[in-house]
């Protein structure tokens, strides 16, 4: 039973009792927050997918997600979207801030960070780095379950 | 990165650290980030040293200076010692810690450096040591220590380094 994705984590963590629970709650509650939109938060999940190297994890779509459009969502499998059009400057802000958090957060250099404070205030910045977290963290349980489950 | 924050704190402190974080400035999760941190630790599936052992070895991984310098009490009183936190470093394998101890931060160290990596060697250590249930209590601690840890480097303002520093979870 391999193939686990974010989508499909949290059953694997019910074990844990409450605490799962929590776990999911919190990860859903990103996607339905005043900061950044559901779409944004998409294209940074694609992104991250993409950094890991996890192709199940690229191929889904998330329910909330507002349904980017694909042409975006290709440029961002693509590793594209850096001065294409259909994105708009918040979007590359956040995108490029999401591939340096990937990297290493410590690595962010402040005019990439400034830049997305300018679009999104310092709210919009706390947020981004708390869904990059969760959803990094998701996509790496996932694989890590992938094998415990095989 | 430079030492100067990138955010600041919320006007109104409450006195409860996670609260009055710069996290406190998304109130749509921070209630609900502390309640995980706080059931994380209250679980009671896991040893509070174990998960102190875990939450150490993804400190010094991500480079958070606060996360390095703190101990939770619960974790001391649990046993926790500074020999201990000193062998939760590279080459920690040959060090004095037990089997449970190393093969938590066998899974840890899986997670942060290469989680396509889970070898059926490290699968079988694991659960030859853990129950189904521990190995998703660690799991989770894992990605919560590890978010946050993210989050406080990414938002600047870290100092070289911190006296080492004794709280307790916050409520």
């Amino acid at each position: 039973m391999g193939g686990v994705t974010s989508f499909t984590l949290d059953e694997r963590l019910v074990p844990a009792g409450p605490i799962a629970g929590v776990f999911a709650e919190l990860s859903a509650q990103f996607w339905h927050q005043p900061h950044l939109s559901a779409e944004l938060v998409e294209l940074c999940r694609l992104t991250l997918a993409v950094m890991h190297g996890a192709p199940d994890e690229q191929k889904l779509r998330h329910p909330s997600s507002q349904n980017p459009a694909e042409p975006k969502i290709a440029a961002v499998l693509a590793q594209a979207w850096r001065k294409n059009p259909a994105f708009s400057p918040a979007e590359q802000a956040a995108l490029d801030f999401t591939e340096y958090y990937f990297m290493d957060p410590g690595s962010i250099p402040d005019e990439v960070a400034g830049a997305v404070l300018a679009h999104f205030g310092e709210s919009g910045l706390v947020c981004l780095v708390e869904v990059l977290g969760f959803v990094d963290s998701r996509i790496r349980l996932a694989l890590i379950y992938s094998s415990l489950s095989a | 990165m430079g030492i100067v924050a990138r955010v600041n704190p919320p006007k109104m402190q409450t006195g409860n650290v996670i609260r009055d974080s710069a996290m406190g400035l998304v109130p749509e999760t921070v209630d609900l980030f502390a309640t995980l941190n706080k059931t994380v630790w209250r679980n009671g599936l896991v040893r509070p040293a174990l998960l102190e052992i875990l939450r150490l070895r993804n400190a010094r991984t991500v480079n958070c200076v606060f996360c390095k310098s703190v101990r939770y009490d619960i974790a001391k009183a649990d046993g926790l010692s500074e020999e201990k936190v000193d062998n939760i470093a590279d080459g920690f394998e040959g060090s004095s810690l037990s089997d449970r101890e190393k093969a938590a931060l066998a899974f840890a160290d899986c997670y942060l450096f290469d989680p396509k990596g889970m070898t059926p060697a490290l699968t079988a250590r694991l659960k030859s040591i853990f129950s189904e249930a521990e190995i998703a209590t660690l799991a989770i601690a894992l990605a919560t220590f590890n978010a946050a840890s993210r989050c406080a480097v990414s938002l600047g303002g870290m100092p070289d380094s911190l006296p080492i520093m004794e709280i307790s979870v916050p409520d």
